[in-house]
């Protein structure tokens, strides 16, 4: 016996319980095989969810499958159905979807997944009269950027700083240092002995490269404020690190060096959503609506109905806080590597933002899969046959990093 | 899952559109009802459309465009396309700030106006009705406000969409819970009554409402539309381009009386596409009034 969403139900499926209509009454009784017409009449009495059995394992096993391909299938057709990249992460989707619904999850329905009720917040300016620039203005009036970040930075730049130096600096600040150290001894870096100093930390994994970790977790701690009804900042975060982790793993496999650089612009490519929420929830949650309505990427959904994107604050916010340049043409154009001085790098975030939203749809997500150009992916250079191991090796290590670094 | 049925699985579940066919189907889409397809949405277009491909047994999409054009059932084909290509999603008191925009300032201000005038008549415009929910919420937020004296009044709510499904129920006046999650409950207590089904839009707001077929694209239907004290356009010209708004806005231009309102969708602005309308800001939002050189 197993609850399912009205709408994944397929012919053949057994009502294992009584379903009452509004006035009380019986509509259909536990026991009726549901066709076509019994479906119909559920989803117009608008019931979510139902208990159903199959007759015996196997067509219960054949439910799941069928079930699984179906729901999957939707959050793919945006993208190039003949891409090799998509057709694999569409499969090992709808084996992470099997695998899921034997153990009990149940598929969300689609009403759930209904973006949130803003109705009483304000947002900054009504569409067209104001812009990108506006949001920033009002952003850096609020609050600063983490001042150990522009410590660190000016530590980095003196050029005869030593691991000392930086490590007092980073070390000052508690939080930053445990969570740091937490993340550079997680399986992800796979280093062979355990660092218990950032005076260690920088001199094993480099400066340049443990700074741009701590610009990664500062940024996390910048963005602790944003009200809990407007986003569900652990989901957002969890997208952010999974996209972090892919980045880092596809650096690795196509020689890129600065993995860690690579980790933290995975990490930081959608702060950008992060002060258009704070700044016009109303706004951004109408695109977030329209994004599920018309079943496209939230990045063109933002274009149509702000006029402007996430990815055009990021750039601006990321300016003003005098992030390294590079870092900010990578994330600036994870939606149009085309358009990057960094091209590759910002193609390789762009296939990480994919498979972290692909891999996110057995975990409740909610859009779809963004898409990107075949011939970017093919330019790459990656066997999709390495996808799957990478989808594994993020399995293992995700979990650990968000305890790490939350 | 089996190695074997999962290594069989694949996105491509529909013909493939060719570039050439995608455009022939996008300017036949933009004739006809003035939508505007973006060139990123292909696959969509192709997923969703190739759906019905499969179901009228046609193996590729210049034989649906031949079909679309050019079969006896082209009429009854044109108005399942619609269906497939807009989108329906709405609600019961769908953005709350601006219906109360409307109670509180702009409803009183022309009731009060046509009652001056001693001519107690009221035409409301909504134009992209889907399946009746915006058009009954402003029937029933017309109940709240007048109240008794609504008997004096010749009122007509004009309801409007393109898609033939949506329609039919709209005028069934049949909805369950989902689409009523943002009604008060007193609300659906009095205008709504309790079926085995779902919830019936009570007839006292049933009356208020006439619904009927209309391609905003047909400018002799639109000009047959009553001129309007009020209009509703809400999650509608977000879909055309620059050159179809324009034209829109021309017809609600006509259509509205010189002293009433047009309310669009929150993300919908149209100062960078005409000045026909000058924008009023107002506690809850923004309204439109034609602008008028005096």
């Amino acid at each position: 016996m197993k609850k399912i969403c009205v709408e994944y139900i397929m012919p053949g499926m057994i009502l294992a319980q009584d379903i009452k209509g509004i006035d009380g009454n019986v509509l259909l009784p536990a026991g009726t095989t549901i066709r076509d017409r019994e479906k119909n009449l559920l989803l117009e009495a608008g019931i979510d969810y139902v208990e159903v059995k199959a007759r015996d394992e196997a067509e219960k096993e054949n439910y799941i499958e069928m079930v699984a391909q179906e729901y999957a299938f939707k959050f793919f057709m945006y993208v190039n159905p003949d891409s090799e990249l998509f057709g694999e992460l569409y499969k090992l989707v709808v084996e992470l979807l099997v695998n899921s619904l034997k153990r009990g999850w149940v598929l969300p329905c689609e009403e759930s997944l209904r973006a949130k009720n803003v109705e009483r917040m304000k947002d900054l300016f009504l569409k067209d009269m104001g812009g990108p620039e506006d949001v920033i203005k009002h952003e850096v009036s609020l609050a600063s950027f983490p001042d150990v970040y522009f410590k660190l930075k000016k530590v980095l730049e003196s050029k005869t700083a030593s691991a000392k130096e930086i490590a007092q600096v980073v070390s000052a600040d508690v939080a930053l240092s445990a969570k740091l150290l937490k993340l550079v001894n997680s399986p992800l870096f796979g280093l062979t002995q355990k660092i218990d100093s950032i005076e260690r930390a920088v001199s094993i994994i480099g400066e340049q490269e443990l700074s741009n970790l701590a610009l990664g977790i500062t940024a996390i701690r910048y963005f602790k404020d944003i009200p809990p009804e407007l986003i569900d900042m652990n989901t957002f975060w969890k997208h952010s690190l999974s996209c972090a982790v892919f980045a880092k793993i596809l650096s690795s496999l196509l020689k890129i060096p600065n993995e860690e650089f690579m980790f933290t612009c995975g990490l930081l490519h959608d702060v950008g959503k992060l002060i258009l929420f704070k700044n016009l929830p109303y706004g951004s949650v109408e695109a977030l609506i329209f994004a599920r309505e018309n079943m496209i990427p939230v990045v063109e959904a933002e274009e149509n109905v702000l006029g402007f994107t996430h990815t055009h604050i990021s750039n601006l916010i990321m300016k003003q806080w005098e992030f390294p340049p590079s870092l900010i043409d990578i994330v600036s154009h994870h939606h149009n590597p085309q358009g990057a001085e960094h091209f590759k790098e910002a193609a390789i975030l762009q296939v990480a933002d994919n498979m972290a939203n692909a891999i996110s749809i057995a975990g409740g997500g909610m859009f779809v899969v963004p898409g990107m150009e075949e011939d970017v992916w093919k330019g790459l250079g990656l066997k999709v046959e390495l996808i799957s191991q990478i989808v594994a090796k993020h399995n293992q290590v995700l979990k650990g990093l968000l305890s790490a670094i939350l | 899952m089996s190695n074997l049925s999962l290594a069989k699985l694949t996105l491509r579940k529909t013909p493939k559109i060719t570039d050439k066919e995608f455009q022939e189907l996008r300017d036949f889409i933009y004739e006809k009802t003035g939508i505007s397809i973006p060139l990123r949405r292909k696959y969509l277009v192709e997923n969703k459309l190739g759906q019905r491909l499969n179901e009228l047994k046609l193996k590729s999409f210049s034989d649906y465009i031949k079909y679309l054009k050019f079969s006896p059932q082209k009429e009854r084909e044109f108005k399942k396309l619609c269906e497939l290509i807009t989108i329906n999603e709405t609600s019961f008191f769908r953005d709350i700030k601006q219906l109360t925009l409307f109670k509180n300032s702009i409803l009183p201000e022309i009731l009060e106006k046509r009652k001056k005038t001693g001519k107690k008549v009221l035409r409301i415009w909504s134009a992209g009705c889907s399946s009746g929910e915006e058009p009954y919420t402003l029937a029933i937020i017309l109940h709240e406000v007048l109240k008794v004296s609504i008997i004096g009044w010749d009122i007509k709510i004009t309801a409007n969409d393109i898609s033939p499904l949506v329609l039919s129920k709209a005028k069934m006046g049949l909805y369950n819970e989902h689409t009523l999650r943002t009604t008060p409950p007193n609300i659906i207590q009095k205008y709504f009554i309790k079926e085995a089904r779902g919830y019936r839009i009570h007839p006292k707001v049933q009356k208020l409402v006439s619904f009927g077929l209309l391609n905003l694209n047909d400018d002799v239907a639109v000009k047959k539309i009553p001129r309007s004290d009020i209009i509703f356009c809400r999650n509608v010209i977000i879909y055309f381009d620059d050159e179809m708004k324009k034209k829109v806005l021309n017809h609600f231009y006509n259509n509205l009386l010189d002293d009433g309102y047009l309310f669009l969708g929150y993300s919908e602005s149209i100062h960078r596409i005409t000045k026909i309308f000058k924008s009023v800001l107002k506690p809850g939002g923004v309204v439109y009034q034609k602008n008028i050189k005096k």
